[in-house]
């Protein structure tokens, strides 16, 4: 028995030593683990995704029809704007023009979207670690951005074939680059997670955000811009590092989210 | 229970653990059935062996599969594992509030332990917001604990029965 748990426990320190030295990448080991496991367990987890969204849907019709008639009026908002701006759309084409004429690339028109379901979760649920099951097959790549329903995800960490590991931007190590959406001038960071909300400051510290605004992401960081992060909740003086705090609730509600959205 | 069974049940537990998870969809409530299972049965039995290769190829492979850093699950398991060991020789296994003070004092070291290392490796996360998600699951636990103590304990404690009766003749 005492050699059996010597294996054992070796083994397992030799785990975890090479994933913290490597920065949670696997080798290929653990990536041939993960690609037969996900394979073979993903139809299973689909499964159970769906029957649990059906489940939680009938229990939350009211919600989800005062919703619905929310969104409705928001399209419709939303329909008169793109009227307005259909002007506008002369004044583009000949500003695309000129930058063909003068070579200019523009990147942000190459973004192609992939979806994927997750299909397992970390088990302490505060980590916000998962699994979806899409990988390099799908164009997948580390470093990828994930979103779901508009808002900002996180990033691709580990990929193999037919799965990718993602590490939200509830994970202390993914600082997200913001600006204002009211005041695009404004920009910031978000360096710091505390107890389930981000926080971080404005690089102008002269300048102010109120409770309510509204943090995209500017396209400077590692993310593409324009992506929604969060909403301002509370603004807090730190004196340590002279600097107005504000702490933001992510756009996205990691608890409920079953889908995601990788940018390739 | 040969090595490769104990292997096989294993991997039949992380199976369902994911996806038992994801069918009653992701909830602080639910129980870590992996953990509880492994520190029911190597608290409840005499064959400890048994129950860590078991619990510990289940746990590897969610390790592998969901950590952000593999490894993290194992480790948390093998000291909890160390725990219900150590408890053995203070509790008794026959009595309901051995198992339950068990499987409460065997979470507590899991998490802990999962919480020091992801701590170590850079996350802010505090003790005391972490401990709000296994205090929710304590009580499921507790009875998913008992429910599996009755299932393994159930052949064991005749056998306990008849060997009293026996030595007592």
């Amino acid at each position: 028995m005492i050699s059996g748990l010597l294996t054992v426990i070796v083994l397992t320190l030799v785990l975890l030593i090479s994933s913290v030295a490597t920065g949670g990448r696997g080798n290929f080991i653990t990536e041939g683990v993960n690609t037969v496991v996900k394979t073979v367990t993903s139809p299973f987890y689909k499964a159970g995704n769906k029957t649990s969204s059906f489940f939680s849907g009938l229990g939350s019709y009211d919600k989800l029809s005062k919703e619905n008639e929310k969104l409705k009026k928001e399209n419709q908002k939303l329909r008169e704007e793109l009227k307005a701006h259909n002007l506008l759309e002369e004044k583009l084409k000949d500003l695309t023009e000129l930058s063909k004429a003068l070579n200019y690339i523009d990147n942000d028109g190459d973004q192609k979207h992939v979806s994927g379901d997750i299909i397992s979760m970390d088990s302490t649920s505060w980590m916000h670690v998962f699994s979806i099951d899409i990988g390099k097959k799908d164009g997948v790549k580390e470093g990828s951005t994930v979103i779901a329903n508009g808002g900002l995800v996180g990033k691709v960490k580990e990929v193999g074939p037919n799965w990718a590991k993602v590490s939200s931007i509830l994970d202390q190590n993914n600082n997200v680059s913001f600006r204002l959406a009211s005041d695009s001038e404004q920009l910031g960071i978000l360096d710091q997670v505390e107890n389930g909300k981000l926080s971080g400051f404005l690089i102008n510290n002269q300048a102010t955000a109120a409770i309510g605004d509204k943090l995209i992401t500017s396209g400077m960081g590692i993310y593409p811009g324009g992506i929604d992060v969060g909403t301002v909740t509370k603004i807090q003086v730190d004196k340590s590092r002279q600097l107005r705090i504000m702490v933001v609730k992510p756009s996205v509600n990691f608890d409920a989210l079953r889908r995601v959205t990788v940018i390739i | 229970m040969k090595l490769r069974y104990q292997i096989l049940w294993g991997f039949a537990l992380a199976f369902a653990q994911g996806v038992v998870s994801r069918f009653l969809g992701d909830n602080e409530f639910i129980p870590n059935a992996i953990l509880i299972i492994t520190i029911v049965g190597t608290f409840s039995t005499e064959e400890h062996m048994k129950w860590i290769v078991i619990g510990w190829t289940a746990t590897i492979l969610r390790d592998i599969g969901s950590s952000l850093y593999p490894g993290m699950m194992s480790v948390s398991l093998l000291l909890a594992v160390g725990m219900s060991i150590f408890l053995t020789k203070w509790l008794s296994n026959e009595n309901i509030f051995g198992v339950i003070i068990n499987i409460v004092l065997g979470m507590t070291v899991y998490y802990s332990t999962y919480w020091a290392i992801s701590a170590l490796a850079g996350s802010a996360y505090t003790y005391l917001f972490a401990a709000k998600f296994w205090a929710l699951q304590i009580p499921l636990s507790i009875v998913f604990g008992l429910i599996v103590y009755h299932f393994i304990t159930k052949s064991i404690k005749e056998k306990r029965r008849k060997e009293r009766f026996r030595k007592y003749l």
